[in-house]
């Protein structure tokens, strides 16, 4: 089920008003447990089992690190494994496999070996991530174990995060577990206009960009170079509009139920350096590979180098984690060897306070530029095409017939401007100063033309084949 | 809460509005029935005879043979356009009947439509296409959901088929995904039809409308004529009699007294190839619960059509069937309107 679909309106209607219908939290935290068990199995509820055995797994792990006496490094390394151990089966056996036959082939050997046909379980890496991160938590002494299987179940489960996150990790979302909601302290208005902007992002935006950006890297051979610029361009605002889109929904739906779940996004685009950027982008992985890759390989704890091993490492896992493919790999190799270079800019270079201000400009295009980049070996289907998209988009070099109207280039300058104006919070400031009827009024308009570019088919979010 | 309904209704009405006065704005471009609806609502007094119904409507009925041959057998000038689309079923044909009522086209005396059976079973895959999502009109929907009720599933079966329809309902209320298909007619960039399309396509002439492969595959098995017998077969083992299935009846003498109310006058038409003898439908025809009503399925009366030389495959036929089968309605037709007129 996805947010921008007509039937998620009456399940979360249907939730809200029983949720807070109930009068007792335990009934409450059962009520969203089995409608976050309903919303996933209306994607297919033959993967629940593998939601409920993470949940079992990490809820019997943390209570036995509690115990004194207990191997814990053997115990964390049950959790691991089994975790991670899904993840490898599920998302990355036939990556590994074909991987492992063609180094094989380069040294000359024929291996034929099988593949399974997996389907990929929806939102897998988001919740085991998550679900690591409590027993990660509990074994680093940040967290005491929960007794309660039902707050575990649901941290994990929780619909509005579970497919696409945000990644909530179980020392911000258990302790409000513990307290009881109150349907009094609910910010009705911002997260209403959080969810209509979401909505916006996704429908009006990404979703549009899609068809320009699917027939480039269908073949973009057969495309010149100003398409190319294009068609990433639109790339970059395409998976920004819908990752970010997914998450504000989320976060939205998160708030209506009572529950708080950090921000994943702050105008990423406005990044100054690519530091800045890894500071706003999909926030909640980034915190997450910090504090449980990166710190515990050693962080910036050592020597340069080690330090810059330790970023490469987190960036290249990263970049697998997103998919099953030498793309992400490359894309996250890319990210991390950008991270080092502008770490060592940093060291070296100490410029004058208002030479760096005068430069801001500058480095947030360079920045943009080098993204949009990145993200061509995260879009194409395979190197070669990457390699050709590269080309055309570094070297100017698309020999291709086909080309994009030219009035689409206004496309993403209005976009900008329409994002620099939304960064300002003008209009959110705005909107929450009407009066109610008038915010409700702007709300049912804007919402009934928002949906006018909804596909009545369905387009899933970039970020589930994660 | 309320003025948020209120001002989402009515934002939802005003986009409604706007989209209707592109009809063809409601289905998906490219494609075939989004050029017909285009062609109809663009040309609309210009015909005196529409037929509505499925591919064996618009792969088989030609408007141009149909005209010349009831004018040349001392019936009245007329001219017909060919509203029938690939998989139309009856509710799709009951709201294509109705819009063409409400375009009240100047000259229109006579709605054809196939009385095909109502199926409430449905292709989900279906249900969220512009086109499935189209004629899922509140009145539509109501009728689908009664005769749902009326057919005495399961409370499970019709519950997932309910809220299959309602959700198909609420998508074409809300005009979801109609702001680019409403500038495309709007600002005229879509695919313009033949100014002399009549909307028929042979399948034999259309090859690429169709999945060539499949349609070689139907080929060969049609040329195996061994898939012929089982075909007459299947024919043959239908009942040769039967009532009129009730819902069925009375869903189409309403439509028929609808049409009539506008001063036009509804024809029923059955056509080949059929696998079925359509006893029940051939019984309305004959006693007068349905009429006018022409029948040329009929394998034992009209062999012709079951031809190997006369079929594009078993659900078809060729352009040279179509243009027997179209004669010899028009020829039928024509004479009808004669004695009509001798009373």
């Amino acid at each position: 089920m996805l947010f921008t679909e007509l039937r998620f309106v009456p399940f979360f209607l249907l939730v809200f008003a029983v949720h807070w219908a109930l009068r007792r939290d335990a009934g409450r935290k059962l009520w969203l447990l089995l409608a976050s068990y309903a919303f996933y199995a209306a994607w297919d509820g033959r993967f629940l089992a593998l939601i409920l055995a993470s949940t079992l797994i990490d809820y019997g792990v943390a209570l036995r690190l509690q115990q004194p006496n207990v191997r814990r490094r053997l115990w964390v390394s049950v959790s691991l494994v089994a975790n991670l151990g899904l993840l490898a089966v599920f998302k990355y056996f036939n990556f590994f496999l074909d991987s492992a036959a063609d180094l094989l082939g380069l040294l000359g050997f024929q291996a034929d070996l099988p593949t399974l046909r997996i389907i990929l379980p929806v939102g897998i890496s988001f919740y085991t991530f998550q679900t690591l991160s409590y027993t990660l938590d509990v074994y680093f002494e940040r967290l005491r174990p929960t007794r309660n299987l039902l707050d575990v179940a649901l941290f994990v489960a929780f619909f509005p995060q579970l497919v696409a996150g945000p990644i909530v990790r179980a020392s911000d979302f258990l302790p409000q577990l513990r307290t009881p909601r109150r349907i009094a302290s609910i910010a009705f208005r911002p997260a209403l206009l959080l969810f209509l902007s979401g909505y916006i992002k996704k429908a009006c935006i990404s979703d549009q960009l899609a068809p320009w950006v699917d027939s480039y890297f269908q073949d973009p051979a057969s495309f010149d170079a100003a398409a190319a610029w294009l068609a990433t361009i639109f790339y970059a605002v395409q998976i920004y509009c819908d990752f970010s889109g997914y998450s504000d929904m989320a976060i939205a739906c998160a708030a209506l139920l009572g529950y708080s779940i950090p921000l994943n996004f702050d105008f990423p685009y406005f990044a100054t350096d690519i530091t800045d950027f890894w500071r706003r982008w999909h926030m909640s992985l980034s915190r997450w590979l910090r504090d449980y890759l990166y710190i515990p390989l050693g962080g910036n704890r050592g020597s340069l180098l080690f330090t810059y091993r330790n970023l490469a490492l987190t960036m290249l896992l990263g970049g697998l984690w997103h998919g099953a493919s030498w793309n992400f790999v490359l894309w996250g190799a890319l990210h991390g060897l950008a991270l080092i270079v502008h770490r060592e800019w940093t060291r070296r270079v100490d410029l004058p306070p208002g030479l760096r201000s005068a430069l801001r400009p500058f480095g947030m295009a360079a920045t943009f530029l080098f993204v949009c980049l990145c993200w061509i070996f995260f879009r194409a289907a395979d190197f070669e095409r990457a390699w050709i998209v590269v080309r055309a988009f570094v070297l100017f070099d698309g020999a291709g017939e086909q080309t994009f109207q030219a009035s689409l280039a206004s496309i993403p300058v209005v976009l900008a401007a329409l994002h620099a104006c939304a960064r300002t919070g003008l209009w959110r400031r705005g909107m929450l100063a009407l009066p109610p009827w008038a915010f409700a009024m702007v709300l049912g308009c804007v919402l009934a033309v928002a949906q006018t570019f909804t596909s009545p088919g369905l387009k899933p979010f970039i970020y589930f084949q994660f | 809460m309320g003025a948020f309904l209120l001002a989402y209704v009515s934002t939802c009405g005003v986009i409604g509005r706007a989209v209707d006065s592109y009809p063809e704005s409601r289905l998906a471009d490219p494609s075939v029935a989004r050029l017909k609806v285009k062609q109809f609502s663009r040309t609309k007094d210009a015909y005196d005879l529409v037929f509505v119904g499925s591919s064996r409507f618009y792969r088989q009925l030609s408007p141009a043979i149909f005209d010349r041959t009831v004018q040349s057998n001392g019936g009245p000038r007329l001219r017909s356009f060919n509203l029938g689309l690939a998989g139309m079923r009856h509710h799709e044909i009951v709201r294509t009947v109705r819009w063409v009522l409400e375009e009240n086209p100047a000259r229109l005396k006579w709605i054809v439509i196939e009385p095909l059976e109502i199926h409430e079973e449905f292709e989900s895959e279906n249900m969220s296409t512009h086109r499935g999502v189209n004629w899922h009109t509140p009145r539509v929907t109501w009728e689908v959901w009664r005769n749902i009720l009326r057919q005495g599933r399961g409370p499970g079966e019709n519950l997932t088929a309910l809220t299959a329809h309602l959700h198909s309902a609420a998508l074409r209320a809300g005009n979801f995904g109609m702001a680019q298909s409403w500038a495309l007619s709007w600002r005229g960039l879509d695919r313009q039809p033949n100014p002399r399309m009549d909307g028929f396509f042979p399948l034999d002439m259309q090859s690429d409308l169709v999945d060539e492969e499949w349609e070689k595959e139907i080929q060969r098995s049609l040329r195996k004529r061994e898939e012929l017998e089982n075909f007459r077969r299947s024919f043959f083992e239908t009942p040769d009699e039967g009532d009129p299935d009730s819902i069925w009846l009375e869903a189409f003498a309403l439509l028929a007294d609808e049409v009539r109310s506008r001063g036009v006058e509804p024809v029923f038409l059955v056509v080949p190839p059929t696998w079925e003898k359509w006893a029940g439908v051939v019984e309305a025809g004959r006693t007068g619960k349905l009429s006018p009503m022409f029948t040329y399925h009929d394998l034992r009366q009209y062999p012709d059509f079951y031809r190997f030389e006369n079929l594009f495959n078993l659900g078809h036929l060729n352009s040279k069937g179509s243009r027997i089968l179209t004669a010899r309605f028009a020829r039928e037709f024509g004479e009808y309107l004669s004695g009509a007129k001798d009373g």
